[in-house]
C-alpha cells in the first residue's frame, strides 16, 4: 500500500489549504447563503403583502388615513432617505416595491379632484408589487371620494372606506401544500457545490504531486503494476473525501440538531455521499487533464458554479426553463438536487425514487471515473 | 531596459496559452450557464402580467360579469385574461398552473387559489373591490340617498389618484448582479498568474528569479512591465467576455467606455492583490494560490456570485465593508452605470481601486526591493 500512503503523506503538506478551502466554504454556506437564501425564499415568493416606504410631506387627515390603510394591508420598510439614489438602490435590490410620496397639498388638491399630481409613486416599472398597492390605494381613494362627495366628513368616508375594505372574499386552496424551502435543504442543495469545488480545488494538486515525472518514473519502475497504483490512489481519494464528507455531516448535525434524529438526515447524508463520490471522480479526471494550477482553479470554479446555476442549486428547479432542466437530466448536480427536494417532503413511497435517484449519481461518478483512466493511461502512453 | 523587459514580459505571457485561455474560458462559461438558467426569471417574477383566471358560473350575476369583461379587454389597462370553465375543468386548469385562480359565482363569490401569491391576491383585490362596491352603494342610498346618481357615476369612473414615477430608464433586472459578480471574480482571478510572474522575480522562489536577482535591472522597472503586459492581456480578456455578454442579450446599459474602465481597473486591482501576495516570500506557492482564491471566492460572494442580496445586506448592516471590497466596487460601478443617469458614483469607485492598486503595488515594490539571499 505504498501509493496508499505516499498520497496521504503529500496530502499533509497541503493540509493546510484544504483546511482553508473547507472553512471558507462551509462559513460562506452557513454564515451567508443559507439565511441570505433563506430571508429571499420567505419574502420573495410566498409573501402577498408588497414591501412599500412612506414619506409624508402633507401631514393632513387624509394623507394620515391612506397611511394607515396601506400600513394595515402591506408591509412598511424604514429607507434611510427620500434621496433619488437612495430610492433606486432600495427599488433595485427589492427591498421595497416602490416608495410613496406625498407631496404638500394633496388633501386640497383631492378634494379639487387632481390628488395625482401630488401622490407620487416611485417604482421600477410594471413591477408586481407596486401594481397591488396602486391598485388599492385606487380603489381606497375611490371609495373615500364617493363617500365625501355623498356628504360624509372625510373622517366619517375614511372609517366607511376601512370598513369596506374588510368585506373580503373567502379564499380556499386547491391543495396543501407548502412550498417553502427549509434552512437544512438549502444546507444540502448548496453542499454539492461546496464539495465539487472543493475537491476538485484542493485534492487535484495532491494528484499533481503523485503524477510528477519524478514521483511516477519511481513507481513506474518498482514492480507496482499500473492498475493497481491507479486503484490505490483512489482509495486514498475515497477515504479522504470521506473524511471530508463526515466532517460537513458534523456541521449540519451542528447547524440543524432538530433534524439529526430523523431519517431524513440519513438520506440527506446518503444522498451528499453520492455527489461527493462524483466530485472525487472529477477531481481525478481534471488532475490528469492539467498541471497548471490557474488552470485547475479556473476548471474547480467552472465546474462548481457552472452546474450550481444548470441544475438548481443557485436558483430553485421550478423557476427554471424547460430547456435547461432538459439539459441538467444530463449533470449529476440535478439529480442531487432532485435528491434533498424529495427528502425535504419525504413519505416513504419516496424510499425507491431517492435511492434511485442517488444510483444515477454514483453511475456519474463511475462514468466520469472511466473517462479519467483513459486520459492517464493514454497519458502514459504518449509519455512512454 | 524598461522596453526590453516589456517586450518579454509580454512574450512570456503569450506562450502561456493554457492559461490565457481558460482565462477567458471562465468568465464566458459561467455567464452563459447563468444565462441559461436565469432567461425570464425577472419578468415571470417580479414584472406584472395579465393574471389568467378561471370562471366557474354557477349563477348569473351580470354587474359582477360586466365587471370582469370590463377588465379583460385587451388594451394597455388589462389586468385578467377570463376563461369561462366547468368546475372539473377550472380546477385541473389552476392545478396545471394555466390560471392563477378559480372564481367560483354561486350564491356568494368565492376564490380558490393554489398557492399564495401576488397573482393570486390581485385577483382578491379585484373581487373584494366588487364587493367593496356593492356595500358603499348600499350605505348611500340609506343615508343620503339624493346622491346615489351621482356615487354610481363616481365608482364607475376609473380614476387614478397617483401619478407613477421612474427613477432609471437603465436595466433594473436584479439578476444582472450575478453578471456583474461574474466580471469581479474574474478580475480578481488575475492574482493567479501575478503571483507566478512574481515567484519569477525571486531568487528564493524560481530558477528564473535566480538568475534575474543577478542582472543590475532594476526590481520597479521589472514590476512594472510585468504589471503592464499583465494588465494589458487580462482588460483584453474582460472585453472580449463583455462582448459576448452583450451579444447574447445581457444588458448591461450602453456606456461602453466607462465599462472598460470598470474592467481595467477591476484587473488592475487583481493583479496588484497577486503581486502582493506573491510578493511575501516566505510562503510556499501554494499558499499563496491558496489566499488568492480563497479571497477572490470570498469577496465575490459578498458582492452576490452566489446568492443575491448578500451585497444589500452588508450595504445596509456595515457599508465600509463594500467600500474596501474590490468585488463590491467592481460589482457596483456597473451598476451604477447601467441605472444613473450621472457617473459620481462610478468615479468614486474607480478613485477607490486606483487608489488600493497604487497602494498595494508601492508595498510590493517595498517588500521585494533589495532583497539578499545567503543562500537560495
Amino acid at each position: 500500500m505504498q501509493v496508499f500512503k505516499l498520497f496521504f503523506k503529500v496530502l499533509r503538506k497541503y493540509i493546510g489549504s484544504i483546511i482553508m478551502y473547507g472553512c471558507i466554504f462551509i462559513g460562506l454556506v452557513m454564515g451567508i447563503i443559507v439565511p441570505q437564501a433563506t430571508k429571499n425564499n420567505t419574502e420573495e415568493y410566498t409573501q402577498k403583502k408588497s414591501k412599500f416606504a412612506f414619506f409624508d410631506n402633507d401631514e393632513s387627515k387624509l394623507s394620515g388615513v391612506v397611511f394607515d390603510y396601506l400600513d394595515g394591508r402591506h408591509k412598511l420598510v424604514e429607507i434611510a432617505d427620500d434621496e433619488k439614489e437612495t430610492i433606486q438602490d432600495e427599488l433595485y435590490n427589492m427591498n421595497v416595491d416602490c416608495v410613496i410620496q406625498v407631496n404638500a397639498g394633496f388633501e386640497e388638491a383631492f378634494y379639487e379632484g387632481n390628488a395625482e399630481e401630488y401622490l407620487e409613486i416611485f417604482e421600477i416599472p410594471n413591477g408586481i408589487g407596486s401594481m397591488l398597492i396602486k391598485q388599492h390605494i385606487n380603489s381606497y381613494l375611490t371609495v373615500v371620494e364617493t363617500y365625501v362627495n355623498a356628504g360624509f366628513t372625510i373622517e366619517e368616508a375614511a372609517q366607511k372606506a376601512v370598513e369596506a375594505s374588510e368585506l373580503a372574499v373567502d379564499v380556499n386552496f386547491a391543495s396543501e401544500s407548502n412550498s417553502d424551502i427549509k434552512p437544512i435543504q438549502y444546507f444540502f442543495t448548496y453542499l454539492s457545490w461546496v464539495f465539487i469545488a472543493m475537491s476538485v480545488e484542493s485534492l487535484s494538486a495532491v494528484l499533481n504531486s503523485l503524477s510528477k515525472k519524478e514521483v511516477k518514473n519511481r513507481i513506474e519502475c518498482s514492480p507496482y503494476k499500473f492498475v493497481r497504483m491507479n486503484l490505490e490512489t483512489i482509495l486514498a481519494v475515497v477515504v479522504t473525501g470521506i473524511v471530508i464528507w463526515a466532517i460537513c455531516m458534523g456541521v449540519a448535525a451542528v447547524g440543524f440538531p432538530n433534524e439529526v434524529k430523523a431519517l431524513t438526515f440519513v438520506l440527506y447524508a446518503l444522498n451528499a455521499l453520492c455527489i461527493m463520490a462524483v466530485a472525487l471522480a472529477m477531481t481525478f479526471v481534471v488532475s490528469k487533464l492539467t498541471e497548471n494550477k490557474q488552470v485547475i482553479s479556473l476548471m474547480a470554479n467552472i465546474l462548481g458554479l457552472g452546474m450550481a446555476f444548470l441544475c438548481g442549486v443557485f436558483v430553485p428547479l421550478e423557476v427554471l426553463s424547460s430547456s435547461v432542466v432538459k439539459v441538467a437530466h444530463f449533470l449529476p448536480v440535478y439529480w442531487n438536487v432532485k435528491g434533498v427536494n424529495l427528502i425535504a417532503s419525504y413519505e416513504s413511497s419516496d424510499f425507491g425514487t431517492v435511492m434511485s435517484y442517488m444510483g444515477i449519481q454514483i453511475l456519474f461518478a463511475v462514468a466520469i471515473m472511466c473517462v479519467g483512466m483513459v486520459i492517464a493511461r493514454r497519458k502514459r502512453g504518449i509519455a512512454a | 531596459m524598461f522596453f526590453h523587459s516589456l517586450k518579454y514580459a509580454f512574450i512570456t505571457m503569450l506562450k502561456n496559452k493554457t492559461a490565457l485561455i481558460w482565462t477567458l474560458i471562465f468568465p464566458i462559461a459561467l455567464g452563459s450557464f447563468m444565462y441559461m438558467a436565469f432567461g425570464n426569471i425577472y419578468e415571470d417574477q417580479a414584472l406584472f402580467t395579465e393574471v389568467p383566471v378561471a370562471v366557474v358560473k354557477e349563477k348569473e350575476n351580470e354587474n359582477f360579469e360586466a365587471m370582469l369583461k370590463e377588465l379583460s379587454k385587451e388594451d394597455d389597462e388589462q389586468l385578467l385574461v377570463v376563461n369561462y370553465m366547468e368546475a372539473d375543468e377550472a380546477k385541473e386548469a389552476l392545478l396545471d398552473e394555466e390560471v392563477v385562480a378559480i372564481i367560483n359565482m354561486n350564491e356568494d363569490i368565492d376564490l380558490t387559489i393554489a398557492s399564495n401569491s401576488y397573482k393570486a391576491t390581485m385577483v382578491e383585490t379585484i373581487i373584494n373591490e366588487y364587493k367593496k362596491q356593492e356595500k358603499v352603494i348600499t350605505d348611500i342610498a340609506k343615508n343620503h340617498p339624493e346622491n346615489l346618481a351621482g356615487v354610481i357615476e363616481n365608482l364607475a369612473d376609473s380614476k387614478n389618484f397617483y401619478t407613477e414615477k421612474n427613477t432609471s430608464d437603465g436595466n433594473q433586472d436584479m439578476m444582472t448582479n450575478y453578471f456583474y459578480a461574474i466580471f469581479a471574480m474574474s478580475c480578481l482571478f488575475g492574482s493567479f498568474g501575478a503571483i507566478e510572474k512574481i515567484g519569477k522575480l525571486q531568487g528564493n522562489v524560481s530558477p528564473l528569479g535566480m538568475r534575474r536577482c543577478l542582472s543590475p535591472n532594476s526590481k520597479m522597472i521589472s514590476i512594472v512591465a510585468e504589471f503592464i503586459s499583465m494588465i494589458t492581456f487580462q482588460t483584453i480578456v474582460q472585453i472580449i467576455a463583455l462582448i459576448y455578454f452583450v451579444a447574447i442579450g445581457v444588458d448591461f446599459g450602453n456606456k461602453y467606455p466607462q465599462m472598460i474602465g470598470i474592467l481595467f481597473f477591476g484587473s488592475c486591482i487583481g493583479i496588484a492583490f497577486g503581486i502582493i501576495i506573491g510578493s511575501i516570500s516566505k510562503l510556499s506557492e501554494n499558499t499563496k494560490s491558496g489566499i488568492c482564491i480563497s479571497v477572490s471566492m470570498v469577496i465575490a460572494g459578498m458582492a452576490d456570485l452566489y446568492a443575491n442580496g448578500v451585497k444589500d445586506m452588508i450595504e445596509h448592516k456595515a457599508p465600509i465593508i463594500n467600500r474596501l471590497n474590490p468585488a463590491a466596487l467592481i460589482s457596483d460601478s456597473f451598476y451604477a452605470l447601467n441605472v444613473y443617469d450621472t457617473n459620481e458614483r462610478y468615479f468614486g469607485n474607480m478613485a477607490i481601486l486606483g487608489t488600493m492598486t497604487v497602494v498595494l503595488l508601492i508595498v510590493s515594490y517595498l517588500m521585494l526591493r533589495r532583497n539578499k539571499y545567503a543562500s537560495v
